[in-house]
């Protein structure tokens, strides 16, 4: 009983049997393993959590050679037992999407065209316009009371951003001496 | 039926499902003839304090009756025959060395007791070859575990077993089942009994790792819808299929034995195919020709899941 790639999916139940109690009977012998090998593509899942709302839907994430090919439910999670909102099922696109940004674009005040700029330049004039803001805002006494505040400024987070994520960006603000700081977490 | 592989042909799948209904019709017909008594089976709280300790259902010692034995041994020699037309030779040695070796009852009380190596003795010495005497011994016994399955697995509640080995005999699974109607929930499927039981996506059957850097998950080209689940630290797999839904009475055997390609594949990427002799609760060394397989005893911390438990029960 020789395997053969026919034996396996060309042939009738009788080759089909004859290949399956020489390959489950015991170990494959030296003829068995004369042929092609098969070509497969090793899969890496790991779980995670989705990064949307409050409610910390489990994932499990499927990357091939570093790069995402799938997600979806976890049903093991204990919390949606592999059941996903339309925003998470549709969650692979924000990885994995050719009509995502890939570079920095500005439109001047009263223009009505997308210039495209580098990411130098868009820190520096991010910067630079915080930093005149917020001197032009900034609040360093109410009365008596020390505050260090500028009311000019306020910071709206994403809801696809991760808790460290949020950490960074509350970090941040508080630095400036912003007090108006929202993370979008209650959808 | 659009379950298995696309490059499968079309009467290979029906040959396939025809095998499945004659394997099940003769699984039935031996079950009905009551092999066992049902003084047989173990009482209520002997099967809850087994389960809890994970040990499975099945109790050892027990013997079928000979004529159910016999008549095993004929509807599956008649059931060979028809699907191995070619191999007439090696059936009828393989039906003579049952005779000399004193039938039916002799070979299942080695198969049902354990004894993988006294079955491959037994095998050798009459001149059957080793992989049709286990193919032959695995599915002779098919019947007896089934009709213990049939009556013990509902003791088995929703989330009482996670264990990668089966809840009823023991034996590792042959297949995953991702069943899409439960949002792809994973359970296995055991060629020995029948039976069908939750066992979490990410983590090792074999050895209970959750070590997401060691498990892989391999597609094959051909074979959409299927994949292997490799674990990189005991080197064993499962096949796995998705189903649109889980059945009890998914053609599993048909399954299996129409995606051998994925287990050439497996092995092609280095994955050890586990032994079918060796249960995980038998302490026998492994079956000539294979390698060892780890009985490792379940773990305190692995967590039971809240899936039904199914099977073919009473």
């Amino acid at each position: 009983m020789n395997i053969t790639r026919r034996g396996f999916l060309g042939a009738g139940g009788a080759g089909v049997l004859g290949a399956a109690i020489t390959l489950f009977g015991l170990p494959p012998r030296a003829e068995a393993r004369r042929r092609k090998p098969f070509k497969t593509a090793e899969t890496k899942e790991s779980t995670t959590i989705c990064p949307y709302c409050g409610v910390g839907c489990g994932l499990i994430v499927s990357t091939r050679d570093g790069k995402l090919v799938n997600i979806e439910g976890d049903p093991d999670h204990p919390i949606n037992e592999g059941s996903l909102c339309s925003k998470g099922m549709s969650l692979a696109q924000v990885a994995v999407n050719e009509r995502r940004l890939q570079k920095v674009r500005y439109r001047a005040p009263g223009s009505t065209k997308w210039e495209e700029k580098d990411w130098d330049w868009a820190l520096a004039e991010i910067a630079k316009r915080v930093k005149k803001t917020r001197d032009a805002t900034f609040v360093a006494k109410d009365k008596e009371q020390v505050v260090n505040r500028t009311e000019g400024i306020a910071c709206l987070g994403g809801a696809a951003l991760d808790n460290e994520e949020c950490y960074l960006l509350s970090k941040f603000g508080r630095g400036l001496g912003l007090i108006y700081i929202e993370h979008q977490a209650r959808i | 039926m659009d379950i298995f592989p696309s490059e499968t042909e079309s009467s290979t799948e029906a040959e396939l499902l025809l095998l499945q209904a004659d394997l099940q019709t003769w699984i039935d017909q031996v079950c009905d003839l009551g092999p066992y008594s049902e003084q047989d089976l173990p009482e209520a709280a002997e099967c809850r304090a087994r389960l809890d300790a994970g040990v499975p259902l099945l109790p050892g010692g027990v013997r079928p009756s000979r004529a159910a034995a016999q008549a095993a041994l004929q509807g599956l020699m008649k059931l060979l025959r028809r699907y191995l037309p070619d191999s007439t030779q090696a059936l009828d040695i393989l039906e003579r060395s049952v005779a000399e070796a004193g039938g039916a009852s002799a070979l299942l009380d080695m198969v049902l007791g354990g004894r993988g190596n006294a079955m491959l003795g037994w095998a050798r010495r009459g001149g059957v070859a080793d992989d049709l005497a286990v193919f032959h011994a695995v599915l002779l016994a098919r019947p007896f575990r089934t009709w213990f399955a049939r009556r013990l697995l509902r003791h088995v509640e929703a989330g009482m077993w996670s264990h990668g080995y089966c809840p009823l005999c023991g034996h590792w699974p042959s297949l995953g089942l991702l069943d899409g109607q439960e949002d792809g929930r994973r359970y296995l499927w055991c060629q020995h009994c029948g039976s069908q039981w939750r066992h979490p996506r990410l983590r090792c059957v074999f050895c209970a790792t959750e070590d997401q850097s060691s498990l892989s998950v391999y597609s094959v080209d051909g074979l959409a819808g299927w994949r292997i689940q490799g674990c990189g630290g005991c080197r064993r797999y499962v096949k796995e299929v998705r189903l649109q839904q889980r059945r009890e009475d998914a053609p599993c055997d048909a399954l299996r034995l129409g995606t051998l390609a994925l287990d050439e594949a497996a092995m092609d990427v280095g994955l050890l195919r586990e032994s079918p002799l060796i249960a995980h609760h038998e302490r026998e060394a492994p079956p000539l020709g294979f390698h060892a397989p780890s009985l490792r005893k379940a773990s305190h911390n692995e967590k039971p899941l809240d899936g039904p438990m199914t099977g073919r029960c009473q």
